[in-house]
């Protein structure tokens, strides 16, 4: 446990480090930063978005954006910070394209390529099932309950950060989320039978 | 067999047992209330299997395959290394470039003023401030007190004046890492500053402006250099001591340091100006103006108004 703790605190001091070189236009101090939280940004802008391309660019405008305003950004955490940016990106992104997120997985140009897991016994295809069942329920729920329930479950942010990144208040994140939830539920259980077998519910 | 609810147990119909399951699940609750779904769970199975299902789905999103990013999102360095600085040119900088200009011309003036007739030196100094002297003293002093408060207001940016000052020079310098932080350009400022001086007729000067001479009094002590070393001709790019008047003149470590300046040795700056001038050789009147032509071409230089890369 204390060998976790120091690690924990070695790299919150790294990371410190980091941006206060990158605030003062150290581009290659704030690329490492970029490197270190670029995949999460990325599936957030993706599970938000529904689309691949608009991930990608609402990313690369996160980490523009996130550069250029590092003088605003003086406490807390990094990862929350840069959440909040790549959400309002992302809203950005989706007025832009004035179209509900749709799935865009059958288009073959599309080709998803998925961050390495080592302990994942999906194949390939039973990944990319997966992932079309839950991006399809994700992309079905309104803006401001995806957002919250991806941010929580998928991005694992508490309620109190929740509320900071969307700017919302704590009892309207609760109740946004339960109706995510809730909707995410019938959802999952109307294609129950695509997910793989670890996921489906117990008969009882 | 009759059930509070729907067959299919997974779809409680009461919204506000979703709230509450949902809420129970991230531990949220307060804890009466958590002793409370606890205490309907062990009796109620409809409601243990509502909350089952809503921890599935939990599970299910928790399990979404995590994609690889298409590509690096890294910036790319010779496009945005000055991106960063890019904020501080801004309107407010561009009006703390003039106040320190108007500063720094105030004190041509009086260096000029002072050539002329050092023994009235301190009439001179007391004359330039607002109160007597012409149009163009007043209004450089005004401007000084604009900028000070202007600089003050702004939250967005970082709260350092002459920032801009170093990174005029900075970038006529090709140097990047001249753009100071506070606490460096707090470092230089107690260096800067000379030791303390037998006070005298300097107290005057400071207790009768202490508005507009709380930045020019900090000011004026590197600027002096500069002020002696143009009657001399040079007026080459002075990194050194710029950086020096620009690390001090900060509106956070000015007014610190200001303020520790008349409380320990009032203007030592205003007397560093007699010592100097007293030293240097009297300047004839022809070569005055001459003189304070290059130290201001030498000024606009700096502040990027002419040629500046």
């Amino acid at each position: 446990m204390s060998g976790l703790t120091n690690d924990t605190a070695a790299n919150a001091a790294h990371e410190a480090v980091l941006i206060r070189a990158a605030r003062q236009g150290d581009v290659e101090a704030f690329n490492a930063l970029v490197l270190t939280y670029q995949t999460g940004i990325y599936n957030l802008a993706y599970r938000l978005t529904g689309d691949p391309d608009a991930a990608a660019d609402a990313a690369q405008e996160t980490f523009i954006n996130a550069f250029r305003n590092l003088t605003q950004f003086h406490d807390g955490s990094f990862r929350a910070w840069l959440n909040r940016i790549a959400t309002n990106a992302c809203y950005d992104e989706l007025r832009r394209r004035q179209r509900r997120p749709t799935v865009s997985l059958d288009d073959p140009t599309h080709e998803i390529r998925w961050a390495s897991t080592a302990e994942s016994p999906e194949s390939a295809a039973q990944r990319a099932e997966l992932n079309r069942a839950i991006q399809n329920c994700l992309s079905g729920l309104p803006d401001d309950q995806r957002t919250v329930v991806v941010l929580c479950d998928v991005q694992g942010f508490d309620y109190q950060e929740i509320a900071a990144i969307t700017g919302q208040a704590l009892g309207t994140v609760k109740s946004r989320l339960s109706r995510a939830r809730g909707r995410l539920r019938d959802c999952l259980n109307a294609v129950r039978e695509l997910l793989p077998d670890s996921h489906r519910s117990n008969q009882e | 067999m009759s059930r509070p609810f729907p067959p299919d147990a997974n779809y409680p119909p009461d919204m506000p047992e979703l709230e509450m399951l949902s809420a129970y699940l991230d531990n949220a609750l307060p804890d009466a209330e958590r002793r409370a779904v606890e205490q309907r769970l062990s009796t109620e199975p409809a409601l243990r299997t509502a909350l089952e299902s809503l921890q599935r789905t939990v599970l299910v999103l928790k399990s979404a395959p995590l994609l690889a990013p298409p590509r690096d999102f890294t910036l790319n360095p010779a496009q945005y290394r000055r991106a960063a600085r890019r904020p501080l040119r801004s309107a407010w900088l561009t009006a703390g470039m003039i106040g320190t200009a108007a500063a720094l011309v105030l004190v041509a003036l009086v260096a000029v003023q002072n050539l002329t007739s050092p023994g009235r030196a301190n009439q001179a100094v007391v004359a330039a401030l607002p109160t007597q002297h012409p149009t163009t003293v007043v209004l450089q002093a005004t401007s000084l007190s604009t900028t000070t408060s202007v600089a003050e207001t702004d939250n967005t940016l970082h709260p350092i004046a002459p920032v801009p000052v170093s990174t005029a020079t900075a970038e006529s310098a090709a140097k990047a890492d001249q753009v100071v932080s506070p606490a460096r350009s707090t470092t230089r400022a107690s260096a800067a500053l000379p030791s303390p001086l037998p006070s005298s007729p300097a107290t005057v000067v400071a207790a009768n402006v202490p508005q507009a001479t709380s930045v020019p009094s900090v000011l004026l002590a590197p600027a002096t250099a500069e002020a002696s070393q143009a009657g001399n001709g040079g007026a080459a790019s002075q990194t050194g001591p710029v950086n020096s008047a620009a690390g001090v003149s900060g509106p956070g470590s000015a007014q610190a340091a200001a303020s520790s300046v008349p409380a320990t040795a009032p203007p030592p700056t205003m007397l560093a100006l007699q010592p100097t001038l007293t030293a240097a050789t009297p300047v004839p009147a022809a070569n005055k103006v001459a003189a304070l032509r290059d130290f201001i071409r030498w000024l606009l230089t700096l502040l990027g108004l002419k040629g500046l890369s």
